[in-house]
């Protein structure tokens, strides 16, 4: 009898520490995660900028993925221009962030070798008081304690209630291409 | 006269000179300086992330701001200051360690709800 109860208590306290174990290492994180978006036209000026301190959270566990841009780290080549990005369109005053939530589709990490997969993001992008469903394939890679995604999308600035005033619209595509590029580590 | 033709030549050609390079500087537009800026706040990192919370960031957001603390993680040309701010150098290469303490100046960009961090980048070391 004893050593029956002795047994059940070891297998509770082996799935407790099991629990503890899963749940202690299945955060990743990056706090420098680029995301550069791209609305040039031929034979006008670039109209591109770089944000390189996007903050990333991917919870192994659930799949959930959230990512979270502050507007008024994005760079552009041309300061008058950025002035312009966060005053007239972003107005980053008004809304300071950009915040990606979402899954990765069917991941499992556990299985996911060295080489990269293909794996399905689906979210919801919130910029600009507006939210916009995203769906796009993601480049997935583990090497170690990290994790890769690299991947883009493409979003219009009517999606986000963003107008552009005529004399510029020239200048400015009417498709945004966003890319990102981050690198987890295991937390 | 013909002196008088030169001279008002090389007066045309100095303006039209100075006037393109103003509008070339007004279009491209030069990046701010912040290392050359003057701090507009200058506390600890505690502070900063104390007041930020208890009466939002508005005040600090696009500010030139001096912030000191230890360094509790690093990443990249990022480092994190007592777990309160995140630190984005300008230059990569910097001989820092875990558990070092400076001050900084930056501009404060925002707050960082996912990790709780606020957020400063072009920053250089100021002692």
């Amino acid at each position: 009898m004893p050593k029956q109860m002795l047994k059940g208590v070891l297998g509770f306290v082996l799935v407790f520490l099991g629990l503890i174990g899963v749940n202690a290492q299945e955060k990743y994180i990056d706090k420098n995660g680029i995301i550069i978006f791209e609305a040039s036209e031929k034979l006008f000026e670039e109209v591109k900028a770089t944000n390189e301190t996007v903050t990333t959270i991917f919870d192994a566990q659930t799949n959930d993925i959230a990512s979270l841009a502050l507007v008024k780290a994005f760079r552009f080549k041309n300061a008058l221009m950025q002035e312009h990005f966060n005053e007239n369109y972003a107005e980053s005053d008004s809304y300071p962030k950009a915040i990606f939530k979402g899954k990765l589709v069917d991941f499992k990490l556990e299985e996911l070798q060295t080489e990269s997969s293909k794996v399905n993001l689906k979210g919801k992008l919130a910029f600009h008081g507006k939210d916009k469903e995203i769906e796009t394939i993601v480049t997935v890679q583990r090497a170690g304690d990290k994790l890769a995604i690299l991947g883009d999308f493409i979003v219009t600035p009517a999606d986000f209630d963003i107008k552009i005033p005529k004399i510029v619209r020239n200048k400015i595509a009417k498709e945004v291409q966003v890319k990102i590029d981050f690198k987890l580590a295991k937390k | 006269m013909n002196r008088r033709k030169w001279t008002f030549a090389v007066l045309v050609a100095f303006f039209t000179l100075a006037m393109v390079w103003l509008g070339y500087a007004f279009l491209s537009g030069e990046h701010r300086s912040i290392s050359e800026e003057e701090a507009v706040f200058d506390l600890s990192a505690e502070q900063l992330f104390m007041d930020w919370n208890r009466e939002g960031g508005k005040r600090f957001v696009d500010q030139t701001i001096i912030a000191s603390g230890t360094i509790t993680e690093m990443e990249k040309n990022s480092v994190i200051l007592d777990n309160k701010i995140q630190v984005n150098f300008i230059d990569m290469a910097l001989e820092l360690s875990n558990g070092d303490s400076l001050a900084i100046k930056g501009r404060c960009v925002g707050y960082d709800d996912l990790l709780e961090l606020v957020k400063i980048d072009q920053a250089s070391i100021v002692n």
